[in-house]
């Protein structure tokens, strides 16, 4: 007896609740023809989605925020996007190798500023590239999640439409530095944390292919040393500004 | 005791009423109706009255109300109350014999005859006994009647005074303890006409209307509102009864009776509104002249006023006015007023564009027509229609790049869910025109792929659902599935606005019923009467739903069967076009396709107009501006 009226109680509710259930999708169908303002989205028939696809970067870097080095990092991506809107990106660069004699050795990506090139002309053999500077970047691998609340198409000299998106980007990662000792008398290479956010812009050539532009900045802690101590003294914020093609799967 | 039985005697004459004993025949308000409107005379219609018994022909006041509508006259309404026809209506007297004694025999006991036999005096003394006793008993029922009045007055006098604490539980929003007390007061059948008995009907229409049992209410607030427009509650009354007309579509012929009530003497805002209300039940019966005249009476800057000269406008639209220039007039003012009202009225704003719209198309000054269709806003749901009716208008005036423009813009995502089988017939008649052969099949295949090739399914459905309420039960629980009534077909059910009036009542009454089954103990009787009621109604809603739909779903049916015949003519139509433009080329061998400038229509762009080309992204802003610039390729252009 007990059951049967647990049993009739819950048939009573479920058939309450796929009625309520019924009403409301019939209440959101009407709402399509008897309304003076439709919630309408603003584009229809997306020419270049991306929900659900997974993509592949590759892009070349250019830093010159650093005082004794520039780099190019080259650097690789691969891209997962949950929506037209957000995706989530997992990338790495490569910017050289850790020191050895002294000197930076032949490196492809990393360039030696002139301010380096006065200090060693002024300290002659004395000079200790891994010692007497800063900070030396070596690679940098990070994860971001990309917002792209904009997209759009310009007319490109009124000849030909071209798509784009604005992407704002913000996460974390770790870089690997060439680091000189407080006392500058030797150097390690030592692995930091570091903060990532910037912004692109997405140009779309084809359905899967993408041409972008992005500027990170990489907020980490540098090297210690007797003029900063602390924390925020030796905070750091690196700027870079990259050129990529991504490949949509 | 001689005294005693000749006042009693007297009593009852004057107080026993008799009834006369007819032979009759069944006639019915149908067969009055049918009557009347044959052309027979107030006399023949009496005589009908007359020959049929109370019993047969019993009317409630709804239905008198219908009889006046239908056109019956005051002299035969007022017949059917005088004889007791109308529930409620106060029967005239009528009189046995001219003795007015009632089934009690008065008469004076037979005098004794002086040849009286012994047998005979014996006879007579017992008839005069049996007719004492019987006098004697109808006066101890009379005096028993007279000691209940006396009870009943003092417990009437009791309840009376608990009426002003029921009040209190209608303004504290105790609303069925309210309702409770009400019934329990008018079951001690207070006077009619007593204010008290007129404010216990209010009350318990309030507590109930207040509690969401708007049926519930609806008997009491016609009483109420019915007992006058002096009484003190009128003008709330009649507020409640402009919200049941809304939710409920409560609005019974007898309303009629309102317009008897002198209102001149309430202030401007009731006045306007009250207008309103009248011009639009006439303008619901079908009684344009009636609408109008109360529906110029609402003032310009009263809050119906934007609503009262659209409906007014439609009023004027009908066949029985044919005025167009007023019509034109109001649907202006209309706007015009709903622009300037405090929250910018969108709903007139929006149908007085659409019918200015309309009616200049019918008037055949198309481009005036496209103007207006254009102000509809592209996010309302109307501007599917209007977006449609600009592609037939474009169509009329052969303006072919526009018309192609908005077929187009008809099939974007945008405007996917609205069913428009003509779209795809008209698209090929265009290319037909501009001898672009194949794009027209392309049209006509297209025609047949999105609303030709499900039509079985819709067949199917309509073969195997038999009963109405199966149909709204569809309606109501509907999936897209492959093999049920087609997605198509069910957006244009959704798209009538008889189907969304009735869902609308249809939910309120659910929504009453819910409301009545919780509070069900503390109305009793009454409760259970009201709940019988809004169950009876709701079932009729739904019926006459299920009806709506299988007649929407029969009349697509129906309508794709004449598209598909016009779809074939059309084919013909191409095949043999497309071989009367073959041997003329064959003929004209310098012909050439036309240029820049062909076509119909001289495409003009602005200075500050940019071409976008379509990609097959369909923009919001781009959705509605979409034009075609096909040249045609007719040799004989």
């Amino acid at each position: 007896m007990k059951n049967t009226l647990l049993l009739s109680v819950l048939m009573f509710s479920a058939f309450s609740s796929s009625a309520a259930m019924a009403e409301e999708n019939v209440e959101k169908e009407l709402a399509n023809y008897w309304t003076t303002e439709r919630e309408l989205p603003v584009l229809e028939n997306r020419m270049f989605e991306r929900e659900g696809r997974f993509a592949l970067t590759l892009k070349l870097g250019l830093l010159t925020s650093e005082p004794f080095f520039w780099y190019n990092p080259i650097g690789l991506g691969a891209q997962y996007h949950f929506s037209e809107q957000a995706s989530l990106e997992v990338s790495g660069t490569f910017m050289g190798t850790p020191s050895s004699d002294g000197d930076i050795g032949l490196q492809i990506f990393t360039h030696k500023t002139e301010i380096t090139d006065f200090i060693k002309r002024e300290r002659k053999d004395a000079f200790d590239v891994t010692t007497d500077l800063e900070d030396r970047f070596l690679w940098r691998a990070n994860a971001v999640l990309i917002w792209s609340p904009l997209y759009g198409k310009l007319a490109f000299l009124n000849t030909k439409l071209s798509h784009f998106d604005l992407n704002l980007a913000l996460g974390a990662g770790v870089v690997q530095v060439d680091r000189p000792s407080v006392d500058h008398k030797s150097s390690s290479t030592e692995f930091s944390p570091e903060l990532v956010f910037g912004g692109g812009v997405g140009f779309f050539v084809t359905k899967d292919v993408t041409i972008r532009l992005d500027g990170r900045f990489y907020m980490y802690p540098g090297a210690e040393s007797e003029s900063a101590s602390g924390f925020f003294e030796r905070l750091k914020v690196p700027s870079e500004f990259s050129l990529g093609a991504s490949y949509l799967f | 005791m001689r005294n005693r039985v000749t006042r009693m005697i007297g009593f009852l004459a004057a107080t026993l009423v008799f009834s006369v004993a007819t032979n009759a025949f069944a006639i019915d308000k149908n067969q009055l109706i049918q009557m009347a409107k044959l052309g027979l005379d107030d006399k023949a219609l009496i005589a009908s009255i007359d020959s049929s018994s109370a019993d047969e022909l019993s009317l409630t006041p709804e239905e008198l109300g219908e009889l006046r509508l239908q056109g019956l006259s005051e002299a035969v309404l007022s017949h059917l109350k005088s004889s007791g026809r109308v529930k409620g209506a106060k029967k005239a007297p009528e009189v046995k014999d001219d003795k007015g004694t009632g089934d009690v025999n008065l008469d004076p006991a037979p005098a004794p005859n002086e040849d009286e036999s012994e047998e005979d005096k014996k006879a007579r003394e017992a008839e005069a006994k049996a007719r004492e006793n019987e006098i004697v008993k109808k006066a101890e029922e009379l005096n028993q009647a007279k000691d209940d009045a006396v009870v009943r007055d003092s417990q009437l006098k009791q309840a009376t005074a608990k009426l002003a604490d029921y009040k209190s539980d209608v303004e504290s929003g105790d609303n069925m303890k309210a309702a409770r007390g009400y019934l329990e007061f008018l079951s001690l059948n207070p006077e009619p006409t007593s204010d008290a008995w007129y404010a216990a009907k209010f009350g318990l229409a309030k507590s109930l209307y207040q509690q969401g049992i708007l049926s519930g209410a609806s008997r009491p607030l016609l009483e109420v509102l019915m007992a006058g427009s002096e009484k003190p509650h009128f003008k709330e009354a009649f507020k409640m009864l402009q919200v049941l007309t809304r939710k409920v579509g409560y609005r019974p012929p007898v309303l009629e009776e309102l317009t008897k009530l002198y209102v001149g003497d309430k202030n401007d805002d009731f006045k306007n509104e009250f207008n309103y209300y009248m011009g639009k039940f006439f303008f619901d019966y079908n009684r344009a002249d009636l609408a109008i005249k109360y529906l110029s009476n609402v003032e310009d800057g009263s809050a119906d006023y934007p609503e009262s000269r659209y409906v007014m406008g439609i009023a004027q639209l009908d066949e029985s006015v044919n005025d167009i220039g007023g019509a034109l007039k109001n649907f202006q003012g209309a706007i015009v007023s709903a622009e300037k009202s405090k929250k910018e009225n969108q709903d007139i704003l929006q149908l007085g564009y659409l019918a200015l719209a309309r009616t200049w198309y019918e008037v055949g000054l198309y481009d005036v027509a496209l103007f207006y269709y254009q102000k509809l806003p592209a996010d309302s749901s109307r501007n599917a229609e209007a977006t449609f009716e600009q592609a037939w208008t474009y169509f009329l005036k052969n303006d072919h790049n526009r018309a192609l423009g908005v077929f187009h813009t008809l099939n974007s995502p945008y405007y996917s869910k609205w069913y428009f089988p003509d779209l795809y017939v008209l698209e090929s008649t265009v290319y037909l025109n501009l001898c672009k052969f194949e794009k027209s099949q392309i049209a006509l295949a297209e025609f047949k792929k999105k609303y030709l090739h499900k039509l079985p399914r819709l067949k199917k459905v309509l073969t195997e659902t038999k009963e109405p309420a199966a149909y709204w039960t569809m309606m109501m629980d509907y999936k897209p599935s492959e093999k049920g009534l087609p997605q198509l077909y069910y957006n244009a059910v959704l798209d009538d606005l008889g189907f969304f009036n009735i869902y609308q009542v249809v939910k309120t009454l659910r929504s009453e019923k819910r409301a009545l089954e919780a509070n069900i103990s503390s109305l009793g009787d009454f409760g259970q009467v009201v709940l019988d009621n809004v169950s009876g109604q709701l079932k009729a809603k739904i019926e006459e739903g299920g009806i709506l739909v299988q007649q929407r779903l029969s009349g697509i049916d129906r309508e794709l069967e004449d598209w598909s015949l016009k779809a074939t003519q059309i084919e013909f139509d191409i095949d043999s076009e497309e071989k009367r433009q073959l041997e003329k080329k064959l003929l004209n061998p310098d012909w050439e396709p036309a240029i820049a400038g062909a076509g119909s229509t001289f495409f003009v762009v602005a200075d500050d107009w940019q071409r976008w080309d379509f990609e097959g992204e369909y923009w919001l802003d781009e959705v509605p501006n979409f034009r075609s610039s096909l040249r045609t390729e007719c040799v004989d252009q």
